[in-house]
């Protein structure tokens, strides 16, 4: 069993793909923002991550985030192994519609296992995140 | 023998002798020698002397203690010559009982060539005659040769030789008559040459010389007069001149002559022979004159002696040369001798002194009578006894025979003094004068006819040789002529009328005794006629027999042709012209001509003549003649005068004034200055105008005043100046362009200027001065009426042409300096122009507005602009609002100017007319608003429109309230100036649009981004629940599934088309070609249309989406549906997005009966209200960002929204207002309820 998070603050762009993964042996997740998917990760479950990057920041703490790269931010706390109890080294495929370059090549540098798009395709984003076994 | 016995006998008759000679030269009555001895003088003749009149029983010894002093002085040798007196020996006691007349002496020094004299030679005249001071010369001459006498028989006493030496001397005696017969000889008749040329001869016979001349100074030469050989008088071809020089090279006679007259103070000899005259013959290379003259081969002797006169003034020199021996040859180692022949020439000398002085003064004297006999002045000439010893013809004609009558009779006795008395207080008057000459002392006289007579006499003393008072003459000079003739002179000059000043002049002519008539004849230049004037005549009725005659007729003609007065005692004996009996009876005549003689030129200006009748033969006097020449020229000054003697003149004045104008206006350096003081200078002082002004016109100010003037008032100048538009006379004339004449007053007149200045006075002509149609200025000129009562055609055509040509000159000036400003002004804006386009560049580079700005504003303070305001034009508010300030007080309205594109406002009007502005009072200026130019404190300031090609960007304002100059200066001058501004502003407005599209495209650029996002998404989505979709078809047919994945899909579409839409607005260019279709309708259809598409979106955040039942009440409009739905699309989506999770949005309607309303409402972030305008801007979201929440969106869904409601005619506003917490998810965040408006017209009103 292959659990995996999702960050998505628009259901609809992914909730989709969960009846197809639960059949494959994966159990899907959602976080509709920033604290709530830090508040999930830091139960240690997760094998896998779907990444969103424009989305809602985090509400609490001192600074505000920037919901153009909220995603960005979440990652970085990630692999910094800011997160109690979340692997750095967690696998991350990041699922977003921001033609952002600069996003996209920080990301990247982070360590990702891809990087989508959207709109992607349905059976595109499935052999993505089936090969996550 | 007493005190005398060393002289001998012979010797003492030999001294007898010559005193009997000179007794008889010097018309003596009787001489004596008184020898000095230690104690007395002692006589010659001792005791028997009877000679002198004072002689007594002891002869004419006198003791010492006796002398007179002037004698003890000469006899001491303090005194060196002789001199005359009065019987000083009279008070010697020796004398005794006897009694003395007073007699004239002569008392001479007896010396040869010591200092100390030996005796005395004493001369007495006789009883009527007195000594001249000529005499002393001759006197002296005989001193020395009695002196000589004694001495020779000292030497000879008692020597063999006595005897011959007796016999030489009888000879020499002889000698000395012959030289005293020519002293004496009267040579009456003779011409003064022949007096020298008797002399000269005679010289050369007393002085056994070869030859003798005399020379005469002329100049600084000498010049042979006359010179005599044994042959004869010799003749010379040429005048002998010999320079009197110190350099005997120039001529020997010429240095002689110098020598001469250098020691003329010591006797001034010249005698030299032999070697020593060889010697500086030697010296004198050029060739002597006289030698010439010289039969002889050589001059061995000479002997020079000065001519002098009693003062010493040097003639010329009398020569002797070569002494000549028994046998007549020359003497060759011996001259002439020191102690004879020089004392014999020097008595000849004295001849020759007093034969040319004699000849001088008789010149003078027969002058002077001749003047003392012509005048008509009287010369009167009184004794000291005041007895009337002579008088002139003039004194006769005036007193009549008053000789041997006392001068006191000639005054007129006035109250309380007589005659008498006026003549001793003449001649106290006479003694307090330094030199003893009264001069122009007036007095009245008694004339022959018992008048009293007002004459002005001038009255010196006469005195004898002797110094003593003889007596006085006096002349007089009759004032009645000169008082008369000044009098009327004067009031001729007063006159302007050539007829009533030939009137005057004829009425004063026949003032002069026994004349019948006086008449004028004017010489007229055209017809080349004299013709007949002014009459006054004695003759009851009479008139001109003819009009005129021609030039050379009769005596006027002639005395016209010849100028010359005539004085005629009887017409018809006269040969020099051909007496015409014009008028009746005529015997004698005086003609004088009237002519004027310009003092400047000398031209004379003949003119006429005045004639006076008599029927008397010789009536007339040339005091008569004098008198009326002199009338004749008072006449023709006044007639002259009087400017109207001829055209000629006039023509001669009007060239003038054109000449002097005309140079004014030429040459390099005109002046305006110079060609206004050229024209009131020909107006006034050649035209004799009384006064001129001139006015200039200031064009700007369109002003008029004057600004120059002769012979007007100071303050005058100072009035103040006219409108151009005002009735005064100056600005009608520049406005009609006309000239005007003007006699009294006229309603154009200042009434009080009119009379301050008194106008009444004057008669006045105003004259446009044009050039090229323009009116520069006028010119004002006329005469006082009293002078000239009123100015001709001829003269105003003249002054218009005089101003014409001075209009030309000031032209060119003017011109010229235009030229030289305006290359100077193209220097400054070149210079500006560089740094204004030096500036663009930058200016353009700029990369951000408020970069460009700040350039801009640079530059403007760089070229002397320090205030101002750059506004913006914003066309989706239609407004135009003060974006940068420039300066302080700009700053402090900045914020407040804001302004409808479409008001009635400066800028917006600038913006329209698309041309700038000047608005000069801001304060005045309608359009303006008062509130902001007083608050900036801004008087002037000149509005730029700013655009790029057909787009309007803003406008500039620039604050020009510190440059009045410019501003009321030259329009011309303006306009260059801000020219350059105009040229920058549109560059800067090129920049401006620029940045702001570069601006525009960096928005886009970012919001790109976030577009692709939303285009993104939605697709995405679709994507996504299509996938899910077919999943759920394949594996499990859930119904319900199925249905969500349909629904979510429908809306998903619904939401891209929503983003297609509003792309298409995103474009300005797009925006603009959208065509609105309106169609009726119901609004609740589309409002709940919009709503449902977000139905799921929302359920997913748990918002409600309500409609209330109000929208459903709404009646049916017209409205372009698919535009107001993707509005209504807009709101809501913003409203779902804006609001917090789990809330509600609710959407309510409203009729007003004119509007629709609809509100749209959501609880969450709110609006902040200073952003209620700009959200409506585009690319201005909120800035109110959720903090935590990513809030998709282009920012520009506001902006469409309002511009689609505002194509329906609609309006769209937002509140946004806090609401109580429904939920406390987080305490420090406060809900707002935040409602979108919008209204519609319920009738649409087409756009035409």
């Amino acid at each position: 069993m292959t659990k995996l998070l999702f960050v998505e603050d628009e259901p609809r762009g992914v909730d989709a793909y969960f009846p197809v993964l639960s059949r494959n042996d994966f159990q899907c997740d959602l976080a509709k923002s920033f604290d709530e998917a830090v508040e999930k990760l830091q139960t240690g479950q997760y094998d896998g991550l779907s990444l969103d990057i424009m989305f809602m920041s985090r509400r609490s703490g001192q600074k505000s985030g920037n919901p153009q790269s909220a995603g960005l931010d979440l990652l970085k706390l990630i692999r910094r192994g800011k997160i109690h109890n979340c692997d750095p080294m967690l696998k991350v495929i990041v699922l977003t519609a921001s033609g952002n370059n600069e996003i996209k090549s920080k990301v990247t540098a982070l360590g990702i296992h891809a990087y989508l798009t959207k709109p992607v395709g349905y059976k595109r984003v499935m052999d993505t995140y089936l090969a996550l076994k | 023998m007493g005190k005398a016995a060393f002289i001998d006998r012979r010797d003492q008759h030999l001294l007898e002798q010559i005193i009997d000679s000179a007794t008889t030269i010097t018309n003596a009555a009787h001489a004596c020698v008184l020898f000095s001895n230690q104690k007395q003088l002692d006589c010659l003749f001792g005791s028997r002397c009877t000679q002198c009149s004072f002689g007594s029983v002891n002869g004419c010894s006198v003791s010492f203690a006796n002398i007179p002093k002037k004698m003890s002085q000469l006899l001491d040798g303090e005194i060196a010559n002789g001199y005359i007196t009065k019987t000083d020996l009279t008070s010697f006691p020796e004398n005794g009982s006897k009694k003395l007349s007073v007699r004239s002496q002569m008392i001479i020094p007896l010396k040869n060539s010591s200092k100390m004299p030996q005796g005395v030679l004493i001369f007495e005249a006789n009883k009527d005659n007195t000594f001249r001071q000529r005499d002393i010369k001759i006197a002296e001459s005989v001193s020395h040769l009695c002196a000589i006498a004694l001495q020779k028989s000292k030497m000879l006493a008692s020597s063999e030789k006595m005897l011959a030496a007796s016999a030489k001397m009888n000879a020499k005696l002889k000698l000395l008559s012959d030289a005293s017969n020519i002293l004496l000889s009267e040579l009456g008749n003779k011409t003064l040459s022949e007096k020298l040329d008797y002399v000269v001869m005679k010289t050369s016979e007393i002085l056994d010389a070869q030859l003798c001349s005399l020379w005469r100074v002329e100049g600084e030469n000498l010049s042979l007069e006359t010179s005599y050989s044994e042959k004869g008088k010799e003749t010379h071809d040429k005048k002998i001149l010999s320079p009197i020089s110190n350099k005997p090279q120039l001529g020997l006679t010429g240095y002689i002559a110098y020598e001469c007259k250098k020691n003329r103070h010591d006797k001034g000899i010249f005698n030299r022979y032999g070697e020593e005259l060889q010697k500086l013959k030697a010296i004198a290379k050029v060739e002597d004159p006289p030698a010439r003259f010289v039969p002889a081969k050589d001059t061995y002797s000479e002997l020079a002696c000065p001519i002098l006169d009693q003062e010493n003034k040097f003639f010329g020199l009398l020569f002797a040369y070569n002494k000549k021996d028994e046998n007549g040859q020359p003497l060759k180692d011996c001259g002439f001798l020191d102690d004879f022949d020089v004392p014999l020439m020097k008595i000849l000398t004295t001849k020759i002194a007093i034969s040319l002085r004699n000849a001088e003064q008789l010149k003078k004297l027969r002058r002077y009578e001749l003047i003392v006999e012509s005048t008509p002045d009287p010369v009167i000439i009184s004794r000291r006894d005041g007895k009337i010893d002579y008088m002139n013809p003039g004194g006769f004609a005036i007193f009549g025979d008053l000789l041997g009558k006392q001068v006191g009779d000639c005054y007129y006795a006035k109250e309380g003094s007589t005659g008498l008395e006026t003549a001793k207080e003449i001649k106290r008057q006479l003694y307090k004068t330094k030199d003893q000459r009264l001069k122009n002392y007036e007095t009245p006289f008694l004339s022959k006819n018992g008048e009293a007579i007002p004459i002005s006499v001038s009255v010196c003393l006469l005195h004898d040789e002797h110094g003593n008072e003889e007596g006085t003459i006096g002349i007089g000079k009759d004032l009645r002529n000169i008082k008369g003739l000044t009098d009327t002179g004067q009031s001729l000059l007063g006159l302007h009328d050539t007829d009533e000043i030939l009137k005057q002049i004829t009425n004063v002519a026949i003032g002069l005794s026994d004349s019948v008539r006086s008449y004028i004849k004017i010489y007229d230049e055209k017809a080349d006629t004299m013709v007949f004037k002014a009459l006054k005549t004695k003759n009851y009725g009479e008139v001109f027999p003819v009009k005129e005659t021609p030039v050379e007729y009769g005596m006027t003609g002639y005395v016209f042709k010849t100028q010359i007065p005539i004085r005629s005692p009887n017409v018809h004996n006269e040969t020099d012209y051909t007496y015409y009996n014009l008028f009746v009876g005529v015997k004698s005549k005086i003609v004088v001509p009237i002519t004027y003689i310009d003092k400047e030129s000398g031209n004379k200006r003949k003119l006429g003549v005045i004639s006076v009748d008599s029927n008397s033969e010789d009536a007339f006097s040339t005091s008569d003649q004098y008198y009326l020449e002199t009338l004749a020229n008072y006449a023709a000054i006044a007639l002259e005068n009087a400017n109207l003697i001829s055209s000629k003149n006039t023509m001669i004045n009007r060239l003038r004034a054109f000449e002097r104008v005309q140079k004014s206006t030429t040459g390099k350096d005109l002046d305006v200055e110079q060609i206004y003081n050229a024209l009131l200078e020909a107006v006034v002082d050649i035209l004799g105008f009384h006064y001129a002004t001139i006015s200039a016109v200031d064009k700007n100010k369109k002003l008029i005043g004057t600004i120059k003037g002769r012979n007007v008032d100071n303050a005058f100048l100072a009035e103040p100046w006219h409108s151009l538009e005002s009735k005064d006379i100056q600005a009608w004339v520049a406005r009609h362009k006309e000239h005007e004449y003007l006699t009294d007053w006229d309603y154009r007149l200042d009434r009080e200027i009119f009379e301050k200045y008194k106008h009444h006075k004057l008669v006045r002509a105003i004259i446009p001065i044009i050039a090229r149609g323009d009116v520069l200025g006028t010119l004002e000129t006329g005469y006082q009426k009293h002078e000239k009562a009123e100015i001709s055609k001829e003269e105003i055509a003249d002054l218009k042409r005089l101003v014409t040509l001075a209009a030309v000159g000031i032209e060119q000036a003017n011109l010229l300096t235009k030229l030289k400003e305006d290359i100077a002004l193209r220097n400054s804006l070149e210079n500006q122009l560089d740094a204004l386009n030096e500036a663009s560049i930058q200016i353009l580079n700029s990369t951000a507005e408020r970069e460009a700005i700040d350039h801009i504003f640079r530059s403007l303070r760089s070229i002397g602009y320090n205030k101002g305001m750059l506004s913006l034009v914003d066309k989706s508010n239609q407004c135009i609002i003060g974006m940068y300030a420039l300066g302080k007080n700009w700053q402090k309205i900045q914020t407040a100017a804001r302004f409808e594109l479409n008001g009635n406002n400066l800028l917006a009007h600038v913006l329209r007319s698309r041309s700038p502005r000047l608005s000069k009072n801001c304060l005045q200026d309608a359009r303006w608003d008062k509130k902001l130019a007083r608050k900036a404190t801004i008087i002037s300031q000149y509005i730029i429109p700013m655009f790029v090609k057909n787009e309007p960007i803003g406008t500039l304002q620039i604050d020009l309230s510190d440059y009045p100059d410019l501003v009321h200066g030259d329009e011309t001058l303006f306009k260059r100036r801000m020219k350059v501004l105009e040229t920058f502003a549109s560059q800067s407005a090129i920049a401006i649009r620029n940045v702001r599209s570069t601006f525009t495209i960096d928005r886009l650029q970012t919001n790109i981004a976030e577009t692709a996002h939303e285009f993104r998404s939605p697709l995405h989505n679709i994507m996504t629940q299509l996938g899910g979709l077919k999943d759920t078809l394949e594996y499990s047919q859930d119904e319900k599934a199925i249905d969500r994945f349909v629904n979510v899909i429908e809306e998903e579409i619904y939401r891209a088309k929503r983003q297609v839409d509003n792309s298409l607005l995103l474009s300005d260019r797009t925006r603009e070609t959208l065509e609105y279709n309106f169609e009726e309708g119901l609004l609740q259809t589309v409002i709940i249309d919009c709503v449902d598409a977000y139905k799921f979106r929302a359920l997913e955040r748990g918002i409600r989406l309500i409609v209330r039942d109000s929208v459903k009440k709404l009646p049916p409009i017209k409205f372009d549906h698919d535009k107001i739905a993707q509005a209504l699309t807009n709101l809501i989506d913003n409203a779902v997005k804006y609001s917090y999770d789990h809330q509600y949005v609710d959407v309510i309607g409203f009729d007003d009966g004119t509007w629709i309303k609809i509100e749209i409402s959501d609880r969450g972030l709110g609006i902040p209200p200073k952003e209620f305008e700009t959200i409506f801007k585009g690319f201005k979201r909120s800035e109110t960002k959720d903090k935590f929440r990513y809030i998709p969106g282009t920012g520009l869904g506001l902006k469409i929204c309002k511009e689609i409601v505002e194509q329906h005619g609609g309006k769209i506003g937002v509140s946004s207002v806090p609401v109580s917490h429904t939920h406390r998810r987080v305490a420090h965040y406060q809900d707002y309820k935040t409602s979108f408006k919008i209204q519609l017209p319920k009738h649409r009103k087409e756009k035409p």
